[in-house]
């Protein structure tokens, strides 16, 4: 499942450490979650989507193959 | 490792999490005791029974709780450090609720696991050759990691 995390983290200036201390996970979730080597549970993804002020599906691409 | 005695990713802030550090401290006065007990056996074992019990046998039951002792105050010590600092308490949180640390945690368990029963495999068949009870004992082990397995898929399977 692709994300569009990292884009969206940049246009708000936002740090990773900072969103990771915001949908209370860890920097290192945060990298993994953005170099698509790990997958958010629907908890975070709500989270994530809810700092961002956006939809789930706008964040989350989730691709039909896999 | 210390997540499999006593969960901490059940907590939602910094202070719940406080408790639970505060509820393995004193999980870990008790390991020190039987650490401390152990070794007292260890004397025991060594002036009473010395015809009986093998040198070699008093100084690993020596090792064990010497080893015991000294994992729990470290251990205490660690925990201690971390409750005395907002910051070291957020990340030591962090570090246990994260669902990625909880996936990885639970992935290394199953490896683990299956690592274990190969070796036990491996351990029994040419380990028996040399030692005879080493089959049996290994062939138990095996059936009882087995059984529990079974147990407790069972038992979450109704749970979850």
């Amino acid at each position: 499942m692709r994300n569009r995390i990292q884009e969206l983290r940049k246009s708000l200036k936002v740090t990773q450490n900072e969103l990771a201390d915001a949908v209370d996970v860890s920097r290192q979730t945060i990298i993994s979650l953005e170099n698509g080597r790990y997958n958010a549970s629907l908890a975070l993804a709500h989270k994530i989507a809810k700092f961002f002020g956006k939809q789930i599906e706008e964040i989350f691409i989730f691709d039909e193959e896999e | 490792m210390k997540g499999l005695f006593c969960d901490g990713s059940k907590a939602k802030t910094n202070e719940e999490y406080l408790q639970i550090l505060k509820k393995r401290q004193r999980r870990m006065y008790g390991l020190l005791a039987a650490g401390l007990l152990t070794m007292v056996l260890s004397v025991i074992l060594n002036m009473l029974l010395k015809e009986q019990v093998s040198t070699r046998q008093t100084c690993f039951i020596m090792g064990l709780g010497t080893g015991l002792s000294l994992g729990s105050v470290i251990e205490m010590w660690r925990l201690r450090r971390i409750m005395g600092s907002e910051e070291r308490l957020k990340q030591g949180r962090l570090k246990e609720v994260d669902e990625r640390e909880i996936e990885v945690r639970s992935r290394a368990l199953l490896a683990t696991a299956k690592m274990m029963l190969v070796i036990i495999y491996i351990l029994g068949v040419i380990g028996g050759l040399f030692i005879e009870e080493l089959v049996e004992i290994c062939l138990l082990l095996s059936c009882i990691f087995l059984f529990s397995y079974m147990l407790f898929q069972k038992y979450y399977g109704k749970k979850l």
